[in-house]
């Protein structure tokens, strides 16, 4: 049974309706949320962990969330800033510059068992992770969730022009990489 | 509201390389990880509000800390002062009583019960004399009492020597 949105949210409201009506949230986004912060972290245990954590914010914030954006895009963004504050915090703990943070998911994503496909997807995966956190992240957005840009800018609250830009300079450094490394 | 062909045509004129990629990602999950998620989810939120309830780490706060150390301390002064405002008297026995009123009243006897302290501010000063005059009145006594008591003042050897 697929409920819109607003029929969930509503559900939720409901004293006896909320646990069904957050199950259906969890099973009508889990997938998409899940893929967003896998692609950051890359390690199946770390993503496993953030989803779990962005549920729980998800279920004790969903009563004061305002329709004044996409019930989506409000996900994405819980799970945006936890993907980016685990990396930030995992610079931090290690003492690690971000350099040594992407190399060490660079070796995961060659390494990886839970990995699959050929060299070149490798590679693809690769000059991802070589991109700064938040041009990493608007460049998924982009090609992966085929987000537009009016959706971006309300999830990372930055401008439809800056995150033009942002996408097409982490683009041109994926070419570049794809072309010239071996 | 941008159409898929939009993204790939904007991708092409960027990195057209990119763009002839599948747009998929080569990472995996178990087989029923989707299925079972929301259960974890649940068993986590439910985990959370337990947590919740028996959190006392608003007691650590700097604000609420500082409180209760200062609560504390208050009572632990309180009983202090309270315990110790009326320190019990050493209750004497009537036989204990009468044997001190038998007692003779000695010199020594009140000496011994007179604080150090008071009975040296009891005493009058000593009438300031010159070191030098001190030494030519030991030297014209030639008093072995007061020669000890002088040595035993002194820490100066040549004016020791210069005694004897």
């Amino acid at each position: 049974m697929s409920l819109s949105d607003e029929e969930i949210l509503a559900r939720f409201k409901e004293k006896d309706g909320q646990n069904y009506a957050f199950n259906l949230l969890v099973r009508k986004y889990q997938q998409k949320l899940y893929w967003v912060i896998r692609r950051l972290v890359v390690d199946h245990d770390d993503a496993n962990d953030l989803i779990q954590n962005v549920w729980v914010k998800v279920w004790q914030n969903l009563d004061s969330f305002k329709a004044e954006s996409q019930l989506y895009t409000w996900l994405y963004r819980i799970c945006a800033n936890e993907a980016l504050t685990f990396l930030n915090k995992k610079k931090k703990r290690f003492f690690l510059n971000l350099e040594d943070v992407d190399a060490e998911l660079s070796e995961k994503v060659e390494h990886d068992p839970a990995m699959t496909g050929d060299q070149i997807e490798i590679k693809l995966q690769k000059a991802i992770i070589s991109l700064p956190e938040k041009q990493r992240l608007v460049f998924q957005m982009r090609y992966y969730d085929e987000m537009p840009y009016e959706e971006m800018s309300h999830v990372l609250n930055t401008s439809v022009g800056a995150l033009k830009a942002s996408y097409h300079h982490a683009a041109k450094k994926i070419e570049v990489f794809l072309t010239t490394r071996d | 509201m941008e159409a898929f062909d939009d993204i790939k045509n904007e991708l092409e004129s960027i990195a057209p390389m990119l763009n002839k990629l599948p747009r998929t990602t080569r990472f995996t999950v178990d087989e029923g990880y989707f299925d079972e998620l929301p259960t974890q989810v649940m068993d986590r939120i439910h985990a959370t509000k337990t947590r919740r309830m028996f959190d006392l780490s608003w007691a650590l706060q700097p604000r609420w800390a500082v409180s209760l150390a200062a609560c504390f301390m208050g009572i632990v002064f309180a009983s202090f002062f309270l315990l110790n405002r009326h320190p019990q008297a050493q209750q004497l026995s009537k036989a204990q009583i009468q044997q001190l009123l038998n007692e003779p009243v000695t010199t020594e006897s009140i000496l011994d019960n007179i604080d150090a302290e008071d009975l040296a501010d009891a005493m009058p000063e000593p009438a300031a004399v010159a070191p030098d005059t001190q030494k030519q009145n030991l030297k014209k006594h030639a008093d072995k009492k007061a020669l000890e008591e002088y040595i035993l003042d002194n820490d100066d050897d040549a004016a020791i020597i210069d005694v004897l």
